[in-house]
């Protein structure tokens, strides 16, 4: 059996080629073991942590992964953990495949790829066959899973969103830039894509410059990263929303609306109402004025169960009172929305302490 | 008459040879009187650089987005001269409800007679005139007639009560047979008058929402009872779920009334409108094409390049409608379909759900609808 320190090693080496997670190191991996569980060591033998006992950790024999289909990271470090915890994973591909998923099997060198199993079903004997199922998806998939894995142990990552906020006191040049990435990477289909960017009035930008710079940005953005074609209802849905929005500003001065000249490159909506907006996602992207965090908890009161990050700047300004009553599980710098980090509490859990089985071996009394 | 482009509009839906440049040349004259009275398309229009100078052509009027109707008070005559209001039931997107907007669309008029000839028109050509004539001696005759939609009095602001309505006074004077009672359908009293037709073997006009067709099957279903009506019995089905059964495909939800009620594919139609237009579109069969009268024009939109699909190919409905002289008379709306030569095979509403763990404003709408 190879040993943890040289698992990591290897699966570093492979996540090299998916530079969407970010650098992963074998040592960011080994560190990510550290905080979770104490010792990397805890996987392959009992180890005396507490001075009372020696203690094991141990990985399921069995994950059922079911991959989401709009980005592939949540897969990948799903697949990465599952690895590391030395347990056998069987991968539910999304229907309409994902192919960094298969780039990431078929890079895998033994023993690690005959770890891995692709299924093309969930039915119940597969299900049986998992000691833990792993589902990332929409509302409609996670109350499937729920069902099916009744009694089971199930860890289930529905849908979420994210916004942005610009405090006043953001003085980085680069500010429209970093927002305008948050908002373009991946087509936004993440769940840490912003939806929507507040701007605190009495900044060195009002919320409405801000939109105006901020559609500039993400015209560039575009012109370097033009967006992958939209089907037809996810065009469909840009055109309807901005066609809905131009009436409005045509008819309402709280209203602007900046979109690229091809017709569904990219899109901001400036809005003076402060309700949370949710965008058709593609480049769509609210820009709203806010005054204080109490404001801003009541605009956003609808879709607090379903927040995932909020992206600050500065994230200085962020006091801790803020980031409670705002209630999402991740606060990061804007600029690195759809770059968390390994040891990110993915929608507030553990990424491996939820996995393993501790053994415990007391010792004997004096 | 109230307004002197009525005359005009009336005699062109009723005129069987109107020229190509007939209608282009009424729909801009409406167009221009639109963008006179009608202050919030105007801005609207004016935004898009597109006023009585620049629009040349009818396919350059500006079309408005159904969400304008929920925003908006889209009329070109003042409250006081409102005649009747039809809201919508939900049809455009309400994710993100805000203070101050309204949660249904409201389409207003200031007289009916424009409405009412162009559905009555639409009747005549399609039933009379047109491809279904066969169901057209059933029309005449009342008791062949069961309308599965609520009464006027149920639903004074439903645009598909208002229409079956003066149907019915149309084609049956003496009173169709409506099948309502406090805001449920009565199942017992339709279930006996099929019976009924069945034992004296007189064919039926059965019409509603497709909605309530789907009980109406569960409910022989549940009751393991299936109706075969007398040959020549004919089905109209209105379209639309909007959650308030489960929701089957154009096809299945034929073949179950084939199933059910014995009614073959070719008597089945499809009628589909909404709220915010006064022109109807009828297609026959599970796989049938709806026609467009010539008093209207439907251009399927392709939305990532802005221009008309070519034929075979999948757009978004966009009708232009010459008996909508009150409000905006060319409309963009959110359902896709695929031009078949001069008609289209309409595929329904396109929903943009997200494919995994993001959530797009569709998707929030059903998550918030299912918690209610």
């Amino acid at each position: 059996m190879i040993s943890t320190p040289d698992r990591c090693a290897i699966l570093a080496e492979v996540l090299s080629g998916f530079p969407e997670l970010g650098l992963i190191t074998s040592d960011s991996l080994l560190n990510l073991i550290q905080t979770e569980l104490g010792s990397p060591l805890v996987l392959d033998g009992f180890v005396n942590l507490t001075g009372h006992s020696k203690v094991m950790a141990k990985g399921p024999g069995t994950i059922l992964h079911v991959i989401s289909g709009n980005v592939a990271q949540p897969g990948l470090l799903s697949l990465t953990f599952g690895l590391i915890l030395k347990a056998h994973n069987l991968v539910k591909l999304p229907s309409h495949g994902n192919d960094r998923i298969i780039d990431f099997i078929n890079k895998l060198p033994e023993p690690f790829s005959s770890s891995l199993e692709i299924v093309t079903h969930t039915n119940p004997e597969i299900i049986a066959k998992a000691d833990v199922v792993i589902v990332y998806g929409n509302e409609e998939t996670i109350n499937h899973f729920q069902r099916v894995t009744f009694g089971k142990k199930a860890l289930l990552y529905g849908p979420k969103l994210s916004y942005g906020i610009i405090f006043s006191e953001e003085q980085t040049k680069s500010i429209y830039e970093d927002a305008a990435r948050d908002a373009s990477v991946y087509n936004q289909q993440g769940c840490l894509s912003p939806h929507v960017f507040y701007v605190q009035e009495n900044g060195p930008d009002s919320p409405r410059a801000f939109a105006e710079k901020l559609a500039a940005a993400m015209d560039q953005f575009a012109l370097l990263n033009p967006p992958t074609p939209l089907s037809l209802a996810e065009s469909s849905a840009v055109v309807n929303l901005r066609s809905a929005y131009r009436f409005r500003a045509a008819n309402d001065p709280r209203v602007l609306i900046f979109e690229s000249k091809k017709p569904v490159d990219w899109t901001v909506i400036f809005e003076e109402e402060s309700q949370f907006a949710t965008s058709c996602l593609n480049r769509t992207i609210f820009v709203k004025p806010f005054v204080s965090i109490p404001d801003l908890v009541k605009a956003t009161e609808l879709v607090r169960p379903y927040l995932s990050t909020i992206g600050c700047a500065p994230l200085t300004s962020l006091t801790r009172d803020d980031a409670l009553c705002l209630a999402a599980t991740r606060y990061c710098p804007i600029g690195k929305m759809q770059q968390p980090p390994l040891t990110w509490h993915h929608d507030g859990r553990p990424n491996l302490a939820d996995l393993v089985t501790w053994i415990d071996i007391e010792s004997t009394p004096n | 008459m109230s307004n002197p482009l009525d005359a005009r509009i009336v005699a062109a839906i009723q005129d069987d040879n109107l020229s190509v440049g007939g209608f282009a040349g009424l729909a801009l004259e409406i167009f221009f009187y639109q963008f006179e009275f009608n202050l919030p398309y105007r801005r609207y229009c004016e935004s898009l650089g597109a006023t009585p100078l620049t629009v040349k052509f009818w396919e350059d009027i500006p079309a408005v987005p159904q969400q304008a109707f929920k925003d908006f008070d889209l009329r070109c005559f003042p409250p006081e001269l409102v005649f009747k209001e039809f809201h919508t039931s939900g049809t455009t997107n309400a994710s993100d409800p805000k203070p101050g907007i309204r949660q249904c669309g409201v389409h207003f008029l200031d007289t009916l007679e424009l409405y009412e000839v162009s559905l009555l028109e639409g009747w005549h050509r399609t039933f009379e005139r047109g491809l279904f004539q066969g169901a057209w001696p059933l029309l005449k005759s009342p008791e062949t007639f069961i309308l599965l939609v609520p009464p006027v009095s149920d639903a004074p602001h439903s645009s598909l009560s208002h229409m079956m309505h003066v149907v019915s006074n149309y084609f049956a004077p003496k009173g169709s047979r409506a099948f309502w009672k406090e805001g449920q359908l009565e199942f017992q009293r339709i279930v006996d008058a099929l019976h009924m037709a069945c034992d004296f073997n007189d064919p039926v006009f059965i019409i509603g929402t497709a909605f309530t067709f789907v009980h109406l099957i569960d409910e022989l279903h549940r009751r393991g009872e299936k109706i075969v009506l007398p040959e020549g019995s004919f089905i109209l089905e209105t379209g639309g779920y909007k959650g308030r059964s489960r929701e089957l495909t154009k096809a299945e939800l034929y073949s179950a009334l084939t199933t059910t009620f014995g009614v073959p594919d070719n008597h089945l139609f499809n009628e589909y409108g909404m709220t915010e237009l006064g022109v109807q579109f009828y297609a026959c069969g599970a796989k049938g094409l709806h026609t467009v009268p010539p008093w209207a024009r439907v251009q399927l939109m392709n939305p990532s390049t802005g221009k008309e699909v070519a034929n075979g190919e999948t757009g978004l409905v966009r009708v232009c409608d010459l008996s909508n002289r009150g409000s905006v008379l060319s409309i963009q709306t959110e359902d896709a379909a695929v031009r078949q030569g001069a008609g289209f095979q309409l595929l329904g509403r396109v929903s943009a759900s997200s494919r995994g763990c993001s959530i797009a404003a569709d998707d929030l709408l059903k998550m918030q609808r299912g918690q209610s």
